[in-house]
């Protein structure tokens, strides 16, 4: 039974990424694009005025910042799925979980990322500077900032009336949470006192890692365990304040 | 409550939302199962908000819900496997097509692959869908986008189907497809269907019962015909202009008046008296027989809005 009810809800989740992901994706192939472009721009200037020894630095924020910028597009697309589809509405009075729900309107949009990492993929393994190690610690890194951020634009989702109010909280927190934090640069810019960031904001341990695995950054392996660590933590947090906050039925 | 035969059981079920706005105000209604169930009232009267409630998207403030035997409250995952809803006002996706909206969500509630294919294809074809299957909804006209909606929701194998409003937009031709299927859905199938609407028409010929609230409160319910008896009388006489008084009326049954059209509901035997009457004091007068709509308009007290 229980297995039962976890391969329905695998099925779900791959019906929801399908619908809201794939099947729109193949009709609009731009909207891939535009995660992309400004990554791309980040990794051109931090090239043209840091060198190719930067470039480690430009790849891994580029990395994050796609997959924060399509995890965070999750508000709009699960608000507009509430407030203006109304299909929500016929998710909430149905056998689907909202877990289900959730994780399928999440994969749905990371797909549109996918062109974006590729291209950071390509453009790394251009460079020969693609391991088996960086590319686990990518995947890694990815995954949990993938969670995170579609948590937290999901449960901002929940708490808008008006769409209006999601254009402009896209792009500060896309700002706030990959630009401003040791994302495109390395952590030691930081005051010694701020360090602390890189284990408590996402993108910045994600950063941090592919820093580290890209050979940017030299650490010791203690700080290394820290990192995956607090990545695997922050995840789990996301998944537990999910589930205690989907807003599934409106109170 | 009793639960036998009964798809839904709400007693003193109140809502009162977030600004003080009392939506339900002591509901108390049986719903019997396997019937085609009407609730009627005007915008804002409480419709929406309980189907919300009952088709557990929505919690009660105070009260007791039992839908197809389970609470609403503490019992909503097993309500849910059971049910389906039509959204008020809901949309399709522009980028998606009918066949991946009926397809996707019947996967997505748990129904094996060929039974999704089959049973999209079968309601697609029923509602006439089926020529633009794969037709991007952005391309779609209003009707049938709200029919690519319905057409979801009908096809899922749930017990009890809410449908909010589910035929707005729609012109005739639609609306009478979309009856034969729920009719099929109700007496075929034995599923049952509580409907919220605006068209009286619709509530009469597709009903086996109905209930009409109004601000929160259930001011009638029963059959079509037993709510109909309410008024006591069994033709409409509708008078336009004239000089005759409301006071002059009043002498022969129930005046209600709406703008410049007053209508007098009276028994037959003085229908005739009042045309006469009408004319004479320079009126158009018309008569008809009573319908679902008089007794609304007369217990809500003034007329739907379109």
């Amino acid at each position: 039974m229980r297995t039962e009810e976890i391969r329905r809800s695998i099925v779900g989740v791959a019906a929801i990424a399908w619908f809201y992901g794939i099947a729109p994706l193949r009709r609009n192939i731009y909207w891939s694009f535009h995660y992309a472009l400004a990554p791309l721009a980040f990794l051109f200037f931090i090239y043209l005025y840091g060198g190719s020894g930067s470039v480690g630095y430009a790849l891994a924020g580029g990395f994050v910042m796609v997959t924060v910028t399509a995890s965070v597009s999750m508000e709009t697309e699960a608000a507009f799925n509430r407030i203006v589809l109304k299909l929500h509405e016929m998710y909430v009075a149905s056998p689907v979980r909202p877990l289900t729900y959730v994780i399928g309107l999440a994969l749905a949009n990371q797909l549109s990322a996918a062109p974006g990492v590729a291209t950071f993929l390509v453009i790394t393994t251009a460079l020969t500077l693609l391991t088996p190690l960086l590319f686990f610690t990518i995947i890694f890194s990815l995954i949990t900032v993938w969670i995170t951020f579609s948590v937290l634009g999901y449960i901002i989702s929940t708490l808008v009336r008006d769409l209006r109010d999601l254009w402009t909280w896209s792009p500060i927190i896309t700002g706030l949470v990959s630009v401003l934090p040791p994302v495109f640069y390395p952590l030691e810019l930081l005051p010694e006192a701020l360090r602390g960031v890189a284990y408590i904001i996402p993108t910045a341990t994600a950063a941090r890692l592919v820093h580290i695995a890209i050979g940017a950054v030299t650490a010791a392996q203690q700080e290394w365990i820290l990192l995956w660590t607090a990545a695997a933590i922050q995840s789990t947090i996301a998944i537990a304040v999910l589930l205690r906050n989907t807003r599934w039925r409106i109170t | 409550m009793s639960l036998d035969g009964v798809a839904v059981a709400a007693e003193g079920l109140r809502k009162i939302y977030s600004g003080g706005v009392v939506a339900l105000d002591g509901v108390s209604l049986e719903i019997r199962a396997g019937r085609i169930f009407s609730l009627l009232g005007r915008n804002g009267a409480g419709k929406t908000t309980f189907v919300k409630i009952a088709s557990t998207q929505l919690m009660p403030s105070a009260g007791r819900i039992e839908v197809l035997g389970y609470d609403v409250i503490t019992e909503a995952d097993k309500i849910r496997r059971r049910i389906a809803v039509v959204p008020q006002e809901g949309r399709p996706a522009l980028l998606n097509t009918p066949y991946e909206h009926v397809y996707h969500y019947l996967i997505a509630r748990g129904m094996g692959l060929w039974e999704a294919r089959r049973r999209t294809k079968q309601i697609l074809d029923v509602l006439e869908l089926g020529g633009y299957a794969n037709t991007l909804c952005s391309q779609l006209s209003g009707g049938l986008r709200q029919r690519t909606l319905v057409a979801t929701a009908l096809a899922t194998d749930a017990e009890l189907l809410f449908l909010d409003e589910p035929t707005i937009g729609l012109d005739a031709i639609t609306r009478i497809k979309i009856w034969d299927v729920i009719r099929t859905l109700t007496h075929e199938e034995g599923r049952t269907v509580i409907l919220t609407t605006h068209y009286m028409e619709e509530a009469e010929t597709l009903s086996d019962a109905v209930a009409i609230i109004d601000r929160g409160r259930i001011v009638a319910r029963g059959g079509v015909d037993e709510v109909r008896s309410l008024l006591h009388s069994s033709a409409r006489v509708e008078v336009i202009g004239g000089s005759l008084t409301l006071e002059e009326l009043n002498r022969y049954g129930k005046v209600v008046r709406l703008g410049e059209t007053v209508r007098v509901y009276v028994d037959d035997s003085h229908a005739r008296e009042v045309v006469g009457l009408a004319l004479e004091r320079g009126a158009r007068a018309s008569v008809s027989r009573v319908t679902l709509e008089d007794v609304f308009v007369s217990l809500v007290g003034e007329g739907l809005e379109s």
